[in-house]
């Protein structure tokens, strides 16, 4: 792999606020996504996870105000027009949200969606469009895919539906993609295969990842690197190992005790939060 | 406690087409102080089980039976003392509170219905009970008269069990508790619901998607799948030694942490 | 600020009530009497001039909003005390709440009775009883009033489908709550904002009727004015003194332009969930 002058994705003191008040909900947040590298972002809601993908995508409302640098190979797409950034969007950066039903059009059958996406960015002469799409339908693990292709949203299932999303994200092959809780909907057994689906994709694609998620379990089997959001901030950045076993801030502490419920003998109390880092209406403190 | 003799849920009308038939010939039974949990994905019609043994749903064949009189089937007027007795916390914190009452009278609400008033194991002074059960879930008394918009998610799930509470039932039915909680607040909530178990020497029946919570919280296991049981059983037991193919799935789907 | 178009609908509002209300105790001079010059233009003893019999308008104007806003309020009390309740009722008998309950066919039967009445516009009811009582205040009440009901069914019956949906209400029945109880203490609080709203809606609807009743004849008859009727008169002499269409115009729309603000102010007023937290 050669080395590349920064890493794939550099965001530096990225602030965001909203309307006229200007109230600020990310603090000046600042990370790295480097080639290939799986990220994952963990928060609770409220975090400003979800406003972090939105930044990086250009999609947040228009009520926000964003500071700060968001630079996608060494390009900066703070303050880019909508008409440079779509030409981005789907190609070399490309999003995965939570809630497939309302990701996917409910009036167009899922193959024209996902050939709309390959149509928007790349040459597709007369024809070849359909092959393309039915292929990647096959490779995201669907049975029959000529069949899902010609099917309109609401007569699959909730992990055909993300599947044909992540299809949607995946068929240009970018760069970056940005999944905001894409599993959180799905029933278990189906989020552990859309997560091996994912794993597998992302390999194929050399894509980076950016994940989302309030379970730190479910990210641990994504990424290798784990960003800890509170209130804002970047409160933790490290290896999922460093994070699991050496979490340097007490939050962390705090997140990682109360996630490790096979850790604690069953009718015994819970360690949570709280038991590590306290917050009061005001401020901060450390442990309690 | 419960007694459920294969009973069926359909939905449609009598002999028609297009009936869905949700609940399938299950058969189980709640022994008084037991933890019962009961698994399941979406699909595994697992709260239209609970919603029939609150009597908040009729099955169409089968019989459930409480403290060994019938109740399904029943008028309501007769279900006086399952009402009293069994008492639910529903999954999201915010439907299941009315935005337009305060919380006082949310909580006192079991006290004051026309169905429980005046049975003689509720509870009459509504106040004093009222500020029972709020320190029982640890709330100051000073907040019941907010309304529900001004707390969090987690104080909101302490509220509707302060509710749940109010008339000393014998009986807890949890729908998914936790799931719409943040994680930081689950171990809160599921720390109260054990303690409160414990103190009260309550029966629970707890609905969720989360085997590790379900593990965490009960002693007996009932496995689900498309309105079946697949499984079921001691906790250690299902869980160590799963001896159905679905609840094998089921345990290896579920994400550990890997690093 | 952002509680300015309640103010502004509230101040509107209260304008006309004041004028009909003011009527009743003191009017410049008699509506009915001719106390001028035809159709004389603003001056100091007319401030709004004199119409086409030589009457003064503004005492006209007075007298005339009494009409329109007790049209209103009877019409659309009317409304919403048949609407309401059968909106609620059809809504309660549907769904999920009712599951184990027979009750779906009573959710049917009431919708299409109401749909029967809404075949029936409030111009025909009108027409209706005029020729059998003759016309007058009373009569077109109740045709707008009647005619109404449908709208406040249905906004009754969705808003009452919504509410059943949330897990309170199954809660109020694990908890005993009768089925009445519950109508009463959770369903009507719930529901009200939407009804509200409707309920300004309707007055306005209902003053635009009345308007248009008396246009035709069929409400109260001559010679009590009411704005509508001023509007006809109105019309009457529109190319010579076009200013006597204008005021029982601007009337009615200051009228029905304040309502709207105030239905809308008031829903957001009473939302407990936009109060500021104490």
């Amino acid at each position: 792999m050669t080395p590349s002058a920064e890493p794939l994705l550099v965001v530096r003191d990225l602030r965001v606020a909203f309307g006229r008040a200007r109230n600020e909900v990310l603090h000046g947040l600042s990370f790295t996504v480097g080639a290939r590298e799986r990220v994952g972002v963990i928060g609770e809601s409220g975090s400003g996870k979800s406003v972090t993908a939105l930044a990086v995508m250009g999609l947040l409302a228009e009520n926000a105000t964003v500071a700060g640098s968001v630079r996608l190979h060494g390009r900066e797409l703070v303050g880019l027009g909508d008409r440079e950034l779509s030409a981005l969007r789907g190609d070399q950066l490309s999003m995965v949200f939570q809630e497939p039903m309302t990701a996917l059009d409910p009036t167009m059958t899922v193959g024209r969606q996902v050939a709309e996406v390959l149509r928007l960015h790349q040459d597709t002469p007369h024809g070849t469009a359909r092959e393309r799409v039915v292929a990647m339908l096959g490779e995201v693990g669907l049975a029959d895919p000529e069949r899902v292709a010609d099917a309109y949203p609401h007569a699959l299932s909730g992990g055909q539906r993300q599947r044909c999303v992540l299809a949607m994200a995946l068929i240009n092959r970018p760069d970056l993609v940005i999944c905001d809780e894409p599993t959180t909907a799905l029933d278990v057994t189906v989020q552990a295969r859309v997560l091996r689906l994912l794993d597998a994709e992302l390999d194929a694609a050399e894509a980076a990842c950016l994940f989302i998620s309030h379970d730190l379990a479910v990210v641990s089997q994504v990424c290798s690197r784990i960003l800890v959001m509170l209130d804002g901030e970047i409160v933790e950045d490290g290896s999922v190992g460093d994070v699991f076993t050496r979490p340097r801030h007490s939050y962390t502490q705090g997140l990682v005790a109360t996630a490790r419920l096979d850790q604690v003998p069953p009718g015994t109390r819970l360690p949570t939060v709280e038991d590590f880092y306290a917050r009061d209406a005001g401020g901060r403190r450390g442990a309690p | 406690m419960f007694e459920v003799s294969h009973v069926s849920r359909r939905y449609g009308r009598h002999g028609a087409t297009g009936t869905v038939l949700a609940v399938d010939d299950v058969s189980l039974v709640v022994r008084p102080g037991q933890r019962l949990g009961i698994v399941g994905e979406s699909g595994s019609e697992k709260s239209t089980l609970i919603r029939m043994l609150a009597a908040l749903d009729q099955p169409t064949s089968g019989e459930i039976r409480f403290q060994g009189e019938t109740v399904s089937g029943r008028a309501e007027r007769h279900l006086g003392g399952l009402r009293a007795a069994v008492q639910l916390v529903f999954q999201d914190p915010r439907s299941s509170l009315d935005p337009r009452m305060r919380v006082a009278d949310i909580v006192t609400e079991p006290l004051r219905s026309s169905l429980l008033r005046r049975r003689p194991d509720v509870p009459r002074d509504h106040r004093a009970r009222l500020a029972e059960v709020l320190e029982a879930v640890d709330l100051p008394l000073s907040m019941a008269s907010r309304y529900p918009h001004e707390f969090s998610g987690g104080q909101r799930q302490r509220i509707a069990i302060a509710r749940a509470l109010a008339p000393k039932p014998q009986v807890l039915i949890a729908d998914e508790p936790v799931s719409a909680l943040d994680v930081s607040v689950r171990a809160q909530v599921l720390n109260l619901l054990n303690d409160l178990v414990a103190t009260f020497g309550l029966t629970l029946v707890m609905v969720s998607h989360d085997l590790l919570v379900v593990r965490h919280v009960c002693d007996h296991v009932v496995v689900m799948r498309q309105g079946r049981i697949e499984e079921s059983g001691p906790t250690e037991q299902v869980y160590g030694d799963p001896q159905a193919a679905y609840t094998k799935e089921l345990l290896a789907a579920v994400p550990r942490l890997r690093f | 600020m952002k509680r300015a178009p309640l103010y502004l609908g509230a101040v509107l509002v209260g304008l006309v009530v004041l004028a009909a209300l003011g009527s009743l105790v003191w009017t410049p001079y008699d509506p009915a009497a001719i106390v001028g010059p035809k159709l004389a233009a603003p001056s100091f003893a007319h401030p709004v001039g004199t119409d086409h019999l030589g009457r003064d308008v503004i005492s006209r104007l007075l007298v005339g909003a009494r009409a329109t806003v007790a049209v209103g309020v009877v019409a659309v009390a009317l409304a919403a005390g048949g609407g309401v309740p059968l909106g609620l009722i059809a809504g309660m008998s549907d769904g999920r709440y009712a599951q184990g309950r027979r009750g779906a066919w009573l959710s049917e039967a009431l919708m299409r009775a109401v749909d029967v009445l809404y075949a029936f516009p409030a111009l025909l009811l009108a027409i209706l009883l005029a020729a059998a009582v003759g016309a007058s205040t009373a009569t077109a009440m109740v045709a707008i009033g009647v005619a109404t009901i449908p709208a406040f069914a249905r906004i009754a019956r969705a808003a009452t489908l919504t509410v059943m949906t949330q897990d309170f209400v199954l809660a109020a029945r694990a908890s005993g709550t009768s089925v009445g109880a519950t109508a009463v203490r959770h369903v009507l609080p719930n529901i009200a904002p939407v009804l509200g709203v409707q309920a300004s809606v309707s007055f306005g609807i209902a003053i635009l009727a009345e308007a248009g009743l008396s246009y035709l004849g069929l409400a109260t008859p001559p010679p009590t004015p009411t704005w509508g009727r001023m509007l006809r008169e109105g019309q009457n002499v529109l190319f010579g003194a076009p200013e006597q269409a204008l005021w029982p115009g601007l009337a009615i729309a200051v009228a029905v332009l304040g309502l709207n603000l105030l239905g809308d102010g008031l829903r957001d007023l009473l939302d407990p969930r936009l109060r500021e937290v104490s």
